[in-house]
């Protein structure tokens, strides 16, 4: 099975690093779309199906857990999982997210070996809930 | 004089950044960067902690830097790239330094902007030298009182 993901950062050079970090994981990714902000991401949701979200949280325009709560208040939108990947790895930070639903919280700075082993997990844990 | 503990965690966090997100090593040194061209940019937060980082690398150390972080085995990083590159590096570097030293405190990061938000010579900075070239790194707090979030 192929998953789509939708990476969300307001940094060109972490979109970038990000997209190039699936293409050498050998995951099974079909598409792997960008937006520079919550707001930007909400306008992808509306024209393509994504299996999974990278989501930063600190962004302009909307941040990524106001984004979150956007997409949950949303009766139509069906749940998209997310992990976040932030510099703020502060206790309260992480705990907000994790209970706003994050299959897992990244900090940065991380390793594509990370990045690599937690999509992976999130992508098992989706495909046995499908 | 004895360094502080703020002084030491942000020389573990800007070591251990640029090892993982640039595979360099910088050591911490006390010669300050000299002359030549920089890249630099500045990171406010707000929260319960308030103030700004800012970062400063020579400019030929940053495009080494942008190149490795981007993977650019085969050509070398344009001007946007390097900016954003040190932009990104001084988001990672705040957010993780006031992660270690606060780990308790609520965090707002703004995005970063390349203007000063005061005179450079006022910092106190910390100069590191990469193995691709100098850079320097100053934290100022707004509070007197920078230990709210602990």
């Amino acid at each position: 099975m192929a998953f789509r993901v939708l990476v969300v950062d307001d940094s060109a050079v972490m979109r970038q690093t990000i997209q190039r970090a699936i293409d050498i994981s050998g995951l099974p990714v079909q598409h792997c779309l960008t937006a520079e902000h919550g707001r930007a991401a909400l306008s992808v949701l509306k024209d393509h199906k994504i299996d999974l979200m990278l989501l930063d949280l600190n962004m302009p325009e909307m941040s990524g857990d106001d984004l979150i709560r956007r997409l949950q208040r949303d009766p139509e939108q069906a749940p998209i999982p997310f992990i976040v990947i932030s510099a703020d790895a502060t206790a309260a930070r992480m705990q907000q997210m994790l209970d706003l639903g994050a299959l897992a919280y990244i900090p940065k700075p991380f390793r594509a070996e990370t990045l690599r082993s937690e999509m992976t997990r999130a992508l098992e844990q989706m495909h046995a809930t499908n | 004089m004895p360094r502080t503990e703020e002084s030491q965690v942000l020389e573990y966090t800007v070591q251990q950044v640029l090892e993982t997100m640039c595979f360099s090593e910088a050591l911490h040194v006390s010669e300050p960067l000299r002359g030549g061209d920089i890249v630099g940019t500045t990171v406010a937060f707000t929260g319960s902690l308030r103030g700004y980082l800012r970062l400063e690398i020579a400019s030929a150390a940053a495009s080494t830097l942008a190149e490795s972080f981007l993977g650019l085995h085969d050509s070398t990083s344009d001007a946007l790239e390097t900016e954003g590159t040190v932009q990104e590096l001084g988001n990672v570097i705040c957010g993780r330094f006031l992660s270690l030293l606060h780990p308790s405190a609520s965090l707002s990061i703004d995005s970063p902007v390349q203007k000063l938000a005061a005179p450079c010579s006022d910092l106190a900075w910390q100069n590191f030298r990469a193995d691709c070239g100098p850079l320097r790194v100053a934290v100022v707090f707004d509070s007197m009182n920078a230990t709210n979030g602990r």
